[in-house]
């Protein structure tokens, strides 16, 4: 009995879900069904709903971040500025004063250096005018006093090492032949002493404002100049393919000859790397990789060619139809083999109803070399762009499939086998463009640009293409 | 061949034409589910719209970690067919029949001479609450305590109905046979 039961419901589960075996139609919905439904059908893809308490969230946690980091650097200036004011109340006072007020000064500018883990050898006190000791710390003492004349036009200070030899002139407060990565700030009042400190990194310039009554004097400085820039960056980029279908057997005989264009969207990330050979001027080298591509849906109605008929091993008849598209990049071909159903009886000359999906996926390298020209102020810049660039175009995933129909009957696909055509196209092209330049510190830049790229594509007996591309890329650029 | 998750990632991409593939692969499939909870083609076409629109409508709440894409959807279905049918015929469902005839065995013999399409046209024969139950039980997997939690019955019922169902399948098997032959 209980063999009987289980026999029963495992007969149910298993012949119910038995699939080969329907000819006939029975268990095959009307296409109504579909077309009725697909009306109701959601449009994906649907709007995300905005999450306000992780968006909340964000926004205290940015607000609190900011104001402290904003709080640490007002505290910061506010040290800096100090340590400026008590320097030049110094060199107000007495000579003993100054000399005790500037060493003490100097003092703490060393002990910030090495809390910084600076080279000590930028930072420089000057002799006094009274006895030209120099105050605080200075490397190669002796050197330096002897080099050091009081009231000479042309006193010259050597660093230690005759390799980084700095010169000035105490007169005129004129400097020659600072390195170019060495900063220098002079300060003169009475009785007269020189600092030279690492303005960057221990007193802004600006800062150095608040003393001017003191007749500051900071030399004309050359920037130091970073040479390289390597820049990451992420692109979009829409290209126009032609794309031609030549159908075998098509009821419209001209559809194959009209060659129609396809909008692709490549999107993918780049690297720059950058040389700059002259003020403004930068030479630059990428990498640019993205992945792009299009999947369409077609209708049209084709001719029955009853010659290919042939009669498979289970006896069911097979006709085969080819597709063969064309695209600015590959030529691709499927061959489909369909069933004609039994009872279904269709003519030569019978128009029957196709539906494919097509859908080519690419991968596209970008090697460019050009050079980028900036004009602007410290901060903001814009800057174009022109160039060569050397390109690959891959096929990655792809795939056609079909669905046949004849008199509302579906015509069952038997073997759909694809032949893409191998692809590896190279070609050059020549672009244009320009951007603008954000400088965010003195090492990073942040940059959008809009480039035109005019694509040279090799000319076959069948495709040709000289199609433009738009890039929109925005990048962080880092320079040393 | 794109797998049923790469077309549904398609179709939420906005992809129209995957919704069109996805259908096909699995139409005959979903078709005589909704087939079984029917009594009729037309009555099963009714359940199978309902079934599709919910399947595509919620095809963004499927998630591959929890179960393969085909047991989702014949859930979706089960439940649209189940919404079908109690707006429309849901009374007095699980009141007590009398089936006539014992616990007969099928023989092996008459079993395999059945083919599906027959399979379904007795399953649509049966009254609605043992086809409910026999169907959610004995094809789709459901145990009895959810059957009774979906059906709002008690697991007793649940139980006897399926128990009623399958004498009746019995008795209209034999029925079947019986009038082949003649």
């Amino acid at each position: 009995m209980a063999d009987n039961k289980n026999n029963l419901e495992g007969f149910f589960k298993n012949r119910i879900n038995d699939f080969d075996k329907s000819t006939d139609g029975w268990d095959l919905p009307n296409e109504s069904v579909w077309r009725n439904a697909r009306n109701d059908f959601p449009n994906y893809p649907q709007k995300k709903k905005w999450n306000w308490k992780l968006g909340a969230l964000i926004v205290i946690v940015s607000t609190l971040v900011l104001e402290g980091g904003y709080i640490y650097y007002l505290k910061n200036e506010l040290v800096k500025t100090s340590k400026g004011i008590e320097i030049i109340q110094g060199q107000r006072g007495n000579k003993n004063n100054t000399i005790a007020i500037i060493e003490k000064e100097v003092f703490k500018i060393e002990s910030e250096l090495e809390k910084r883990k600076l080279n000590k050898q930028n930072l420089i006190v000057s002799p006094t005018q009274k006895n030209q000791i120099p105050i605080g710390f200075i490397l190669n003492q002796d050197e330096l006093n002897k080099s050091i004349n009081r009231g000479s036009a042309s006193t010259q200070i050597y660093l230690n090492s005759k390799d980084e030899l700095n010169s000035f002139s105490i007169g005129n407060i004129e400097t020659t032949g600072l390195r170019n990565d060495f900063k220098i700030a002079v300060a003169e009042s009475t009785p007269i002493s020189f600092s030279f400190i690492e303005i960057e990194n221990v007193f802004p310039i600006k800062k150095l404002d608040l003393i001017s009554e003191h007749n500051v004097v900071i030399p004309k400085l050359k920037q130091k100049k970073e040479k390289f820039e390597l820049e990451i960056n992420y692109n979009s980029l829409n290209f126009e393919t032609p794309l031609t279908y030549d159908f075998e057997k098509l009821e419209k005989k001209d559809f194959g000859e009209n060659e129609s264009s396809f909008p692709i969207q490549f999107k993918g990330g780049g690297l720059h790397l950058s040389y700059n050979i002259r003020p403004k001027l930068w030479l630059s080298v990428g990498l640019r990789r993205t992945i792009g591509g299009f999947e369409n849906i077609f209708v049209d109605k084709l001719i029955y060619d009853k010659s290919g008929e042939y009669i498979d091993n289970e006896g069911k008849i097979i006709n085969e139809f080819k597709i063969i598209t064309q695209t600015g990049f590959s030529d691709s071909g499927s061959s489909i083999d369909f069933e004609i159903p039994n009872g279904t009886n269709i003519n030569d000359g019978d128009l029957f109803e196709a539906e494919w999906n097509y859908s080519q996926k690419y991968k596209f390298t970008n090697i460019p070399v050009g050079v980028n020209y900036y004009m602007g102020n410290d901060e903001l810049n814009c800057f174009i762009k022109v160039g060569l660039g050397w390109n690959k175009v891959s096929l990655g995933k792809h795939f056609v499939e079909a669905r046949l129909s004849y008199d509302n009957e579906i015509l069952p696909i038997k073997r759909n086998q694809e032949s893409e055509k191998e692809l590896s196209s190279q070609f050059v092209n020549g672009f244009v463009g320009a951007g603008l330049d954000y400088k965010l510190n003195p090492i990073w830049n942040a940059r959008a640009s809009f480039i035109l790229e005019k694509n040279f594509i090799q000319k076959s007996e069948v495709l040709r293409s000289n199609s433009t591309s738009k890039v929109f890329n925005i990048g962080l650029s880092y320079r040393f | 061949m794109q797998s049923d998750i790469d077309l549904i990632k398609s179709i939420l991409k906005g992809k129209k034409p995957a919704e069109r593939i996805l259908y096909e692969r699995h139409r005959q499939r979903w078709f005589r589910l909704a087939l079984r909870y029917g009594t009729s083609k037309l009555e099963a076409q009714d359940i199978f719209q309902e079934g599709l629109v919910s399947i595509f409508k919620d095809l963004h709440q499927f998630d591959s970690k929890r179960g393969e894409f085909v047991h989702w959807s014949n859930r979706v279905l089960v439940n649209a067919a189940l919404r079908f049918l109690k707006s429309n015929q849901w009374q007095n469902t699980f009141t007590d029949l009398k089936v006539a005839g014992n616990e007969q065995e099928v023989s092996e013999n008459v079993l395999d001479k059945i083919a599906a399409k027959e399979l379904v046209q007795i399953i649509q024969q049966m009254p609605l609450g043992y086809r409910v139950v026999f169907n959610m039980h004995v094809v789709e997997g459901f145990s009895h305590k959810e059957i009774a939690k979906e059906l709002e019955i008690s697991i007793g019922t649940s139980k006897s109905q399926l128990s009623k169902a399958k004498k009746a399948l019995r008795n209209m098997l034999e029925e079947f046979f019986l009038n082949e032959k003649d």
